[in-house]
């Protein structure tokens, strides 16, 4: 009878885990469905990049050979014509897988009342803010596949130590894949060493956490000698971890505050954990109570002294993290430390301690704080097994079924306003539409032809550019900056963007302008994240439409295609 | 019911997807001589159905301005000099030649193909002709001399 039951619960799960793991597949790809295209920064990557490959020129590539050369190999078996539809259905697909990873992790917990499958529904639904939830198919998404695998392996050694072997496998391709993610993962391992040392000496005098010791350090070493090798393949100031070692060796204090972290980090995360044990009976209702204020009304505040105009942004993505994942992951985290041991503690907190020190760190710093916006993806990422396991205990803890049913319809509205900020329009996503339609592809096509009829450049944003660039395998005479993440560009639409007062076209320039970049569209020129960059005003668009000599040569209701009257001054 | 929002969610989405059809009207040749001025225009249906709409060719003055909001166009100091309906079949580009003889006052020459074929009749006053801005398509070009 009992291994009847078991096995009609195994067949239960197995049918959830199914069910969930189709929803992250399907909501991955409903963007490709819906629009039928890639997107258009997704876009970049490969013109700048892939393409430059395949012509056999020397490029750098700033996140890691890894991706650059698997899209190549994409590009040279299906071809040009087909890898367009490569990128836009299959990759959606291959990074769903990158959430299982957590699940596991959340498997391999060795506590009662963890649902591992409310970790993937997490995973599955939650906006890792890395672009949108069915764009994923930038560096970021393979990066932060093996730096979930790491994890999980480092996990794994917990229990036995030869795993830390494949632990550092997968940091070395963390590292070949992609900048930011290898970082993080060098900051996960730098904690839980920093931590393990201190544990190892105040209170477990162990010769297997020793080896451990050992071998973690080991792995650090590995990984900072994977991502140097890469540095060679870097452009100049296009790699992350370049830019933030050059900015480190800048700050004269530094030697003072890594010896000064490296001796306090550990004291600051083990002993909280200790005092987080007297905390068992510390209730959900506590920490959702506390949650809105740390999560809503402190990020709201701020953004209004410093940034006013992305307050719908922060709205918009920090109320259902703030009240759907953030209270369970808190409630997880402390009833995790409250209920295990605290080597096992130590290997949540530690790296969550020191990720959050570096999102103050970075945001601190006034020309990189840039920086910060991927940080939140890796926390979240993080996370979601302890925000999981909150909500396992969660729906546990009703004690009637009257509760249950409120709390069900409850964690449903959480999670489908977390797949709700997963398709952001563009007024809430700071005017950035990532998604490019039939007609501003047909609108770069004709630029193109129209550039070589009129021996013109062509000056358009960094999201349609990348468009221009990949219809005309590359060669359009484009006048977006590339090259540099910090020169500022030079060009109409950028310049007039920010400053908003029209100035003369130059000559022999074709400006391709979107509905997307329009204010009235809530819409914006998009610039490199580095660089400054606006809305284009109803004043420049009426300096188009009537400033004497500016041809309108093409309208394809989504954009129009201007030029200034060859032979006129 | 997690799962059956996200599946509504992902129908919604699908159910919203923006149009893959569109018209689109360009410039592809001007040429500006003692006879006057010859433009040649393309217009191409990337859909499915077949369009209709009514092409208007329009002479500005020193006064003429268009301007533009997110749902409509409005023109102010044109003059109508040509109007036909025109007619594109799925996935056709139809060429269209628009010949004027010379004209001092005039400033520019814009075309302005309208998706509704009864725009004419609706036009209330000629001196700013305002249309919908999801109907319509222009181009323009300004004369040399």
């Amino acid at each position: 009878m009992g291994s009847d039951l078991d096995k009609k619960l195994r067949n239960i799960d197995t049918w959830w885990l199914t069910l969930v793991f189709v929803l992250a597949m399907l909501l991955r790809i409903t963007p490709s469905l819906k629009y039928g295209l890639p997107y258009g920064f997704d876009i970049y990557e490969f013109t700048s990049r892939v393409l430059v490959l395949n012509e056999g020129k020397p490029v750098p590539l700033p996140h890691g050979p890894l991706f650059y050369y698997v899209h190549l190999a994409l590009l040279r078996i299906f071809g040009y014509e087909m890898f367009l539809s490569i990128l836009t259905f299959v990759e959606p697909l291959v990074f769903t897988l990158f959430i299982l990873p957590p699940y596991f992790i959340s498997r391999s917990l060795k506590i009662s009342g963890n649902e591992p499958v409310y970790t993937l529904l997490y995973l599955a639904v939650i906006n890792l803010l890395v672009h949108q939830i069915g764009s994923v198919i930038i560096p970021e998404g393979l990066g932060i596949l093996f730096f979930g695998l790491s994890v999980f392996f480092a996990r794994k050694a917990l229990e036995d130590w030869r795993w830390i072997y494949l632990a550092m496998v997968s940091g070395f391709f963390t590292a070949m894949s992609h900048h930011l993610s290898v970082f993080q993962l060098f900051i996960f391992f730098t904690s839980l060493f920093l931590s393990y040392l201190y544990y190892y000496v105040k209170y477990l005098r162990e010769r297997g956490l020793l080896r451990l010791l050992v071998l973690i350090l080991i792995t650090i070493i590995i990984l900072l000698a994977s991502s140097i090798s890469i540095w060679s393949l870097s452009g100049k100031d296009e790699n992350m971890l370049m830019l933030l070692f050059n900015m480190a060796i800048k700050i004269r204090l530094l030697p003072v505050i890594l010896i000064a972290g490296a001796i306090f980090f550990p004291i600051v995360t083990v002993e909280p954990i200790r005092f987080l044990k007297k905390f068992k009976k510390f209730t959900f209702k506590k920490t959702f109570i506390l949650m809105p204020i740390i999560g809503i009304v402190l990020p709201s505040f701020l953004t209004i002294i410093f940034h006013p105009e992305a307050l719908s942004t922060i709205l918009w993505f920090t109320i259902p993290i703030s009240l759907g994942f953030l209270p369970f992951a808190i409630y997880g985290i402390i009833q995790y430390c409250s209920k295990n041991k605290l080597l096992d503690s130590i290997f949540f907190m530690a790296p969550l301690t020191l990720f959050m020190t570096e999102a103050f760190f970075i945001i601190s710093l006034e020309n990189y704080n840039v920086l910060i916006h991927r940080l939140p993806t890796f926390v979240i990422y993080f996370a979601a097994p302890l925000a999981g396991y909150g909500m396992s205990l969660f729906s546990k803890e009703l004690d009637s079924m009257k509760k249950e049913y409120l709390a069900g319809m409850i964690i449903a509205y959480f999670i489908f306003s977390l797949v709700a900020t997963s398709f952001p329009k563009p007024e809430f996503a700071y005017g950035v539409r990532e998604s490019v339609s039939y007609s501003e592809l047909k609108l770069a096509e004709d630029a193109y032809t129209y550039s070589i009829l009129f021996n013109a450049k062509i000056d358009t944003d960094t999201r349609l550019g990348a468009v221009l660039m990949f219809v005309s395998n590359r060669r359009a005479d484009w006048m977006g900056n590339l090259t540099s993440w910090f020169l500022p560009s030079n060009s109409w639409l950028v310049n007039v963007s920010v400053s908003g007062e029209p100035y003369p076209l130059e000559n022999s320039v074709i400006l391709m302008v979107s509905n997307s970049m329009r204010e009235t569209y809530y819409g914006r020129v998009i610039n490199l994240i580095t660089k400054p960059s606006g809305p284009l005003s109803e004043k420049a668009v009426n300096y188009l439409n009537n400033y004497p000599g500016i041809d309108r040569l093409e309208d394809v209701q989504e954009g129009a295609l201007y030029m200034k009257h060859l032979g006129k001054s | 019911m997690s799962s059956f929002l996200i599946l509504l969610f992902i129908a919604y989405e699908l159910l919203e997807s923006p149009s893959r059809d569109f018209v689109s009207m360009k410039i592809v040749s001007y040429k500006e001589g003692q006879q006057g001025v010859s433009i040649t225009l393309s217009i191409s249906n990337n859909s499915s159905s077949k369009s209709e709409g009514v092409l208007l060719v329009m002479l500005g003055y020193a006064d003429s301005t268009v301007y533009e909001n997110s749902t409509s166009y409005s023109f102010a100091g044109f003059e109508i000099v040509d109007h036909s309906v025109v007619q594109v079949l799925p996935r056709e580009e139809k060429t269209v030649k628009i010949d004027l003889s010379p004209n001092a006052g005039a400033k520019r020459i814009l075309a302005l193909y309208c998706l509704n074929p009864g725009f004419l009749s609706e036009i209330n006053d000629y001196d700013t002709i305002v249309v919908r801005r999801s109907e319509a398509l222009w181009v323009q070009t300004w004369i040399k001399s």
